[in-house]
This record gives structure tokens, C-alpha cells and sequence, in this order.
């Protein structure tokens, strides 16, 4: 794993109802990072080092996770996605950026460029399949061997994950960095230290759980805004080749109408860790063809 | 045990006996026609304690372990219907026992229906209580993801290899209570003292990782049912399928209908846990069916209420 070789300068911002904590590198056209579960803006580090010859590069964490507020509430896709303008447009002062997601984060991605068209210049969207375009819903369904997204549904059930997690989040969190990854060591001993430490933090466990119950919330809201018709920006999808595939450029395709993408070679879940250097050049080469 | 320590006739006694290399505890008692209590999960034999008295005048009862619960041992390998079929025969055999009928609960009552198709000479009638058989469409439908966790959950994440063993470690009183809690309608019927009883057998080494095998074989035993249906037919022996209505309910008998030709169906007024919420209403229709001469009809009806419960009759299979 490439550990970062820029500066990368750590901020918080009082936004609305929380306080948001990102990081920032480089200078140039902003590009926004936003991480998903069990992951914190520390995701990113390798690929926002790479990008930051040549663009400001933000990552934030989300609402409950890494080191901003541990919020009650405020968990559906809107809200979360209002969340990351309200810092990129009213806190930084951003008009028109680029948006790159990986995991959940990808759907947060998707609907701040639903709800706000003219301030996205393009969208990148990683390992992930939006809520409402039917992939996940279909990767939802019970199969043998636990090959099924078991975590999604059972993370949707109030308390329950909560109650038997707690105290045992490293073994878990490696449960995931490992068998969702196609090189089980790219998310090193370090790298789990810091999102262990983020998941453990008062209030992060629950707060991070609260994703998953409102996946069909996620799921409404992604409706209504391809309701008012697909998107017109570029957008990037990638899955890694061992878990989703092109199936992320599938469902994609099914909100967006010029999506570009496909599979990553030699990789699993954990695209900035596993495959930095893949996903820094299809995000330099995506970006340097935008208006 | 020599002569003079031999319990008398028709009391209860405990005793082992290994079963496929596994050594499977049971509790006997009672005189009259054998009946075969099985138990489901995460419950172990002692869940027919309230029953067993109201059935022993009647009944010589058999109520074993499963492998992975209560006192039995756990086991390696397989626990899927076909193996507890096997089992199950086996363990009738060792106890010299020819023929049975079966009150199951839960996946009890699955293995009995497996054991009655696999081994029908050995299977009189079969009552079912609360469950829906892998394989019949209903459980899957159920086990497909939900807002506000109102689907069987457990059944899914229980299905998934190392992880949940994993989570549910140490942490096995709050889990078994919170599913003993959510699937009753009466919340206090199986009661603090059974839950801790539940829990500290799961705890055994090997217990819990047997135990939650059987959720893993859902798939197979699904396969099983439906291979079973097409090669031999529906189950010959009648069938009661009682359904706790704050639970499974009328899918019991949806679920059973499946499976066999004769099928009568009951919806008590309770949760998931029939013979703890309900066990002397419970014992007077196992009564009632099994000594009837005619089962498909007899009618499980209302001649005692010492549980406070009153069944509502919910039709039967035409």
C-alpha cells in the first residue's frame, strides 16, 4: 500500500445540523472523495496524493463516520448528499465540481449530482450498485455459502448488529477488508488500526449502522430523481473484477446517459487501496476530458 | 444402571445414546403409544417440560436433544434433513423403537416431515408446530430483506458460514433473547430462567457451531424437500400444522399443505413458542389428534383452557 507522499491537511467545517471533518491536497479543479462503510476519508489517502498534481482534492467524512459528528439522524441519501454541498458549496465555495464515490459514498455521489446537475461536471462512482437499480436488491436475496450481500439486509435491522458488534469491530472490519478484497493485504495492519479506531469512537458503531435501514429510503429518493430523468454529466463506473464487476456500470447505466467504465483488473472491493494507481489514472484521464 | 436403580415405569429419566458418533441425550417418560418430541432452535428438549406432564398419562414420550443443543453433543459435518432423517431413524432403532408419532417444533418439525418421508413406515402422524419447510416458497419469501427489520431476518444472517458464530459468541443470552422475545406474543411465557437455560447449553463447546449448521443447510434441505416431492409424493400421514398467529401462523399449514395430502390446520393465539406459551392447550390437541381413529376429523377444539388460550380453527385441507 502506498502510504501518502503530499501533504495532506486535515479541516473541520460546521455544517448544518453536524461538524464534518475532511481532508484537502494539492491545488487546481475540485474533485470531492467521499469514502462508504465501514471506511473513513483515510481511503483514499493513496489515490487523493495521485490526483493532487493536478487537482484540489477533498475527502470527507460522512455524517457518523471517521471523525464527524456522530449524528442521531439525517441518514437518508438526500440529506447526506445535502450535506457534502452544503461543505463543497457553502463552506468552500466550490460552483462546479467533480464527484467520485466508492461504496456507499458512491450513492451519496449520485444524488448530489441528481439534486444539484449544474454543479457536477462528472461523477465517478466505484464498487457499488445504487440503491433502487435493482443490483443490489437482486444481491439481497439469500444464496448458499453466505454468497449473498447478507450485510446489507441484516445491517438494515434496528439494534441487532449493533448489540453483537460492539466490542468485537476489529474482528469484523477485517472480516470485510479481507473477504471483499482481491489482495487481502492492501488494507494493511495500519490502514484497519485507523478505520477500527473511527469505529470505536463513542457513537460510530451506531452511527455508521444507520446507513443500512434507510437503504430503501435510498432506494425512493434514486426513483424520484431518475423521475426527472437520467443524468447528463460523464460518469465513471468501476467495480472491482472479484466482487461487483461491471455490474456497477450496469446500474449506472440505468441513471445516467453517457457512462463510461467497466471492471478493475486484480480487484476486489477496496478500489483505492487495491488498485490506487488504476483508480487515480481513470479518474486523471475522466477528468482531463471534462469541460 | 443396575435393576434396583432402573426408574419405574413411566416416570421421567434421562439418558444417552450415540447417535452416528455424536451422543445424543434424550428424556423419557410416560406409557402408552411412543410420541417423539422434537425440538427447534435455540431452544433444546427441556422446552417440552410444561407439556410432558400433560401428555405422560396418555403418551410414552421421547424428547432428545438435537445435536449442538441442550446436554447432546455437537457434531461434525452435515446437519441437513436427509442426515437428520438418518439419525433420527437410528436413534428410534437404538431405543428399540419401531414406530413413532411426532410433535415437531420449529426445525423439529421439519426433521420430522423428513424422517415421515424418508422412513414413512416408521412415522404414524405428525404434528407440526409453527414452521414453514425449506423448499416450499414460504421461508424464502420470508428471508428477503425488508424495511425496519420485519422479515426473518436470522434466517439469513444465520445462513452465512463463521460470522455469525462469531457475533453470537459470548453474547448468547441477549441473542436468544431477543429472538425468544420478538417471535412470542406473550413476551414473559418463556421467561428469563429458560432463556439462561437456552443460552448456557449454547455456550458448550461446539454447541453453537452445530447448531447454526442447520441454518447453513437451508439451500440443501430446500433441494432435499422439493427432490423428495417429486420422487415419492406428498407424506402419506396426517398432518396437524398449528400455527402461533404472531408468528408463522397460517403459513405453517400453507407450507405443510406442500408436502402432504392430509393436512389439518389450527392458529392459536400465540407467538413462535407453542409449547411454552400454550402447553396445555398444546397437549390437549396432540391429545385429540393422535387418539382419534380418524384424524382428518377430529377437530382440535376448545375442551380445556388452562393455558388462557382459546384456538381459533382455521380450515383444513380439503
Amino acid at each position: 500500500m502506498t502510504e501518502p507522499t503530499v501533504e495532506i491537511t486535515h479541516h473541520t467545517a460546521r455544517v448544518k445540523d453536524i461538524r464534518l471533518h475532511y481532508t484537502v491536497a494539492g491545488e487546481g479543479p475540485p474533485v470531492v472523495l467521499l469514502h462508504g462503510w465501514p471506511h473513513t476519508a483515510h481511503g483514499w489517502r493513496a489515490v487523493q496524493c495521485q490526483l493532487a498534481g493536478h487537482h484540489e482534492v477533498i475527502a470527507v467524512d460522512i455524517r457518523g463516520a471517521g471523525y464527524s459528528t456522530k449524528a442521531e439522524t439525517g441518514y437518508d441519501a438526500d440529506n447526506l448528499a445535502d450535506d457534502i454541498h452544503a461543505l463543497v458549496r457553502g463552506h468552500l465555495g466550490h460552483d462546479r465540481v467533480v464527484l467520485a464515490g466508492h461504496d456507499w459514498g458512491a450513492v451519496w455521489a449520485y444524488h448530489y449530482a441528481a439534486q444539484h446537475r449544474d454543479e457536477v461536471r462528472g461523477l465517478a462512482c466505484f464498487e457499488m450498485m445504487i440503491p433502487g437499480t435493482g443490483g443490489h436488491e437482486a444481491g439481497m436475496i439469500p444464496k448458499p455459502n453466505g454468497a449473498f450481500f447478507w450485510h446489507m439486509g441484516w445491517h438494515s435491522v434496528p439494534d441487532i448488529p449493533e448489540a453483537l458488534i460492539s466490542g468485537k469491530e476489529r474482528m469484523y472490519l477485517s472480516y470485510y477488508y479481507e473477504n471483499f478484497a482481491y489482495d487481502p493485504t492492501a488494507v494493511d495492519l495500519a490502514a484497519l488500526d485507523e478505520y477500527v479506531h473511527c469505529m470505536t469512537l463513542i457513537g460510530a458503531l451506531r452511527a455508521g449502522l444507520k446507513i443500512y435501514p434507510e437503504f430503501w429510503t435510498h432506494a425512493e429518493q434514486a426513483k424520484a430523481h431518475l423521475a426527472r430523468g437520467r443524468l447528463e454529466m460523464p460518469v465513471l463506473a468501476y467495480g472491482g473484477e472479484a466482487l461487483m464487476g461491471t455490474r456497477c456500470r450496469e446500474s449506472m447505466e440505468q441513471l445516467a446517459l453517457n457512462v463510461t467504465g467497466g471492471s478493475i483488473p486484480r480487484c476486489g472491493h477496496w478500489v483505492a487501496e487495491e488498485r490506487p494507481d488504476f483508480v487515480a489514472d481513470v479518474l486523471l484521464k475522466f477528468m482531463a476530458g471534462l469541460d | 444402571m443396575t435393576q434396583a436403580d432402573a426408574p419405574p415405569v413411566g416416570a421421567p429419566h434421562h439418558a444417552t445414546v450415540v447417535v452416528n458418533g455424536v451422543r445424543w441425550h434424550y428424556v423419557r417418560a410416560g406409557a402408552g403409544p411412543t410420541v417423539l418430541l422434537l425440538h427447534g432452535w435455540p431452544q433444546d428438549s427441556s422446552e417440552w417440560n410444561q407439556v410432558l406432564a400433560h401428555l405422560t398419562p396418555t403418551f410414552d414420550i421421547v424428547a432428545p436433544d438435537l445435536p449442538g443443543s441442550g446436554s447432546s453433543g455437537p457434531a461434525v459435518g452435515a446437519r441437513d434433513t436427509t442426515t437428520l432423517a438418518r439419525e433420527l431413524a437410528q436413534f428410534l432403532d437404538l431405543l428399540g423403537i419401531a414406530r413413532v408419532d411426532i410433535v415437531g417444533h420449529d426445525w423439529g418439525s421439519v426433521w420430522g416431515q423428513s424422517l415421515a418421508a424418508d422412513r414413512p413406515e416408521r412415522v404414524g402422524r405428525l404434528i407440526a408446530l409453527d414452521m414453514m419447510v425449506p423448499g416450499t416458497g414460504h421461508h424464502e419469501a420470508g428471508m428477503v430483506p425488508a424495511a425496519d427489520g420485519a422479515w426473518f431476518w436470522h434466517m439469513a444472517f444465520q445462513s452465512v458460514p463463521a460470522v455469525p458464530e462469531a457475533l453470537i459468541r459470548g453474547r448468547e443470552t441477549a441473542y436468544v433473547a431477543e429472538n425468544i422475545t420478538t417471535y412470542s406474543a406473550d413476551p414473559t411465557a418463556v421467561g428469563p430462567a429458560a432463556i439462561r437455560r437456552y443460552a448456557e447449553r449454547m455456550r458448550r463447546p461446539g454447541a453453537l457451531r452445530t447448531s447454526l449448521r442447520t441454518y447453513q443447510e437451508f439451500f440443501d434441505d430446500a433441494d432435499q424437500v422439493q427432490q423428495r416431492l417429486h420422487d415419492t409424493g406428498p407424506l402419506t400421514c396426517p398432518v396437524l400444522a398449528i400455527g402461533g398467529e404472531a408468528c408463522v401462523g397460517a403459513r405453517t399449514g400453507n407450507s405443510f399443505r406442500r408436502l402432504a395430502h392430509d393436512v389439518t390446520e389450527v392458529i392459536l393465539p400465540t407467538g413462535h413458542w407453542i409449547p411454552e406459551e400454550a402447553p396445555g392447550r398444546l397437549a390437549a390437541m396432540v391429545r385429540e389428534f393422535l387418539c382419534s381413529d380418524d384424524p382428518s376429523t377430529a377437530a382440535p377444539s376448545p375442551d380445556r383452557h388452562d393455558d388462557g388460550v382459546a384456538p381459533s380453527r382455521n380450515g383444513r385441507n380439503p
